[in-house]
């Protein structure tokens, strides 16, 4: 376990922030909010690839737009159907 | 509103996010992707663009740069605007509505007034009001105020006021009064708070008879009597006995409705009604208010209406009655009379009617037997109270 790991377990710190992972958050199936990721990797109306920290996120469904695209936060729309991390 | 074309448009959306691009609303369209981004960031994405071999065109510009851009040149707009925000500025330096509050006594009318008279009033100009003097002027002015308070909401004055609590009938005891007798009657009961009775149950008393006097005998034994005045109190109640008499024709007119309604409307300006349509015919019938309406904005009310009238159409139809049909009439006409004379402070104990049929009508005379309060207050003459004040004594406290 590495030394970040620790200290964030034992000071009960954001992990977020102290091993830069990505933070999900879903509204639903329609609407799901990434913020710390580290770019798009794939973009289309079925499938949508984020990469993270955390490996590449894939998440797929029918109709996925981009509502939002920042260098911190990224805001999915559509009918979400799965996700998934890609090693 | 961009459109981005290219093979690596993950790459173009990849470098213009880590420069710090805000895209939104993007959206896959054919071969590329429509987004819509912020003129400061539509030069880092041409750049963006180019270092990743994308192409880049712009559909359309939104926003208030892109509509000033456009309006820039329309002098008569923004004169219109200037315009707009001076007249709302102009117009809401004025009170437009006044309203009084909590007064229960007091008229509304005469508060209004004063108010006015302060300079408070519908169309007074905001800034020559001084809220503190124009309440202390209102508490001077009405001794029934205990407390005033004058708001400003806006364009709207607001004048609460608390009344002081009504003061109660004093009943000077020191005037001295008889109680007389309202009407003739047969004296059934009488109980004298204050003074002496002059009457006992049974005696016939007529109008304006003393019942109780406000002569009083005091003094204790073995010491000389003396009289004082007081202000005689207490209740008589006796049997007395009223007449009415009341004439109804055999013949009469009788409205039959002919089921046939029309509703009428009319403009309303204040009070008077602008008829638009004539209705067919305005004889004969009843008209009967549905509803009237003035504009309004807020709390503002415009002196522009609308009012619906329904007219009901009838006919006169000649009708004639029996003889026992106009005495039953009569008889509960002449009992309403008489329930309505008593306004429920007696009891009618008899009536006896006597009927006189003519050809054309029947006369009716009723005779009531009533059990009534007849007591009436009434001041004595000033000569007959010429006592000391400090011999006056006060019987039954």
């Amino acid at each position: 376990m590495g030394l970040g790991r620790q200290a964030a377990e034992k000071l009960d710190l954001p992990r977020e922030v102290v091993l830069d992972l990505p933070l999900i958050s879903m509204t639903g199936r329609e609407e799901m909010t990434i913020e710390n990721h580290k770019g798009l990797m794939e973009y289309g109306e079925e499938k949508i690839r984020v990469a993270t920290k955390a490996g590449s996120l894939c998440v797929s469904g029918e109709g996925l737009r981009l509502k939002r695209l920042s260098s911190e936060c990224i805001v999915i729309g559509g009918q979400l159907e799965k996700l998934e991390f890609l090693r | 509103m961009i459109r981005v074309s290219g093979f690596s448009m993950e790459r173009f959306l990849n470098m213009a996010s880590y420069r710090n691009v805000y895209f939104w609303d993007v959206d896959s369209s054919g071969t590329g992707l429509r987004m819509k981004t912020s003129l400061a960031g539509l030069r880092e994405a041409e750049y963006c663009a180019a270092k990743t071999g994308c192409t880049l065109e712009v559909l359309a510009r939104g926003g208030l740069p892109a509509r000033y851009r456009r309006f820039r040149r329309r002098e008569a707009l923004w004169i219109g605007a200037v315009v707009f925000a001076a007249v709302l500025y102009l117009l809401s330096c004025f009170v437009w509505t006044l309203e009084i509050q909590g007064n229960e006594r007091l008229e509304e009318e005469s508060l209004r007034t004063a108010c006015a008279r302060m300079g408070l009033y519908p169309g007074a100009w905001k800034n020559s009001l001084d809220m503190d003097a124009m309440t202390e002027e209102l508490l001077a002015e009405f001794h029934d105020l205990s407390w005033v308070s004058i708001r400003l909401d806006g364009t709207k004055a607001t004048v609460r006021l608390a009344e002081t609590i009504e003061a109660p009938e004093i009943v000077d005891k020191e005037i001295p009064c008889d109680i007389v007798a309202a009407k003739d009657g047969v004296v059934l009961s009488i109980s004298a708070e204050r003074g002496t009775p002059l009457v006992k149950p049974g005696d016939v008393v007529t109008e304006g008879q003393v019942l109780i006097s406000s002569q009083v005998t005091g003094g204790t034994e073995g010491e000389a009597l003396y009289d004082a005045q007081t202000a005689a109190s207490g209740r008589v109640t006796a049997k007395t006995w009223m007449e009415w008499s009341q004439e109804l024709p055999l013949t009469y007119v009788e409205k039959v409705y002919t089921g046939e309604e029309e509703t009428d409307h009319a403009l309303l300006w204040k009070d008077t009604a602008i008829n638009l349509f004539q209705p067919a015919a305005e004889e004969n019938c009843d008209r009967e208010l549905i509803s009237r309406k003035y504009l309004s904005m807020g709390d503002a009310e415009f002196p522009l209406g609308w009012q619906q009238v329904r007219l009901r159409y009838y006919t006169e139809e000649e009708k004639s009655r029996t003889a026992e049909e106009a005495k039953a009439e009569l008889e509960t006409a002449l009992r309403q009379k008489a329930e309505d004379y008593l306004r429920g402070e007696g009891v009618l104990e008899d009536m006896k009617i006597r009927y006189e049929v003519y050809a054309d009508c029947v006369r009716a005379t009723a005779t009531a037997e009533m059990t009534e309060e007849i007591g009436q207050t009434r001041e004595k003459g000033v000569d007959a109270g010429n006592e000391p004040d400090g011999e006056n004594i006060t019987v039954g406290e």
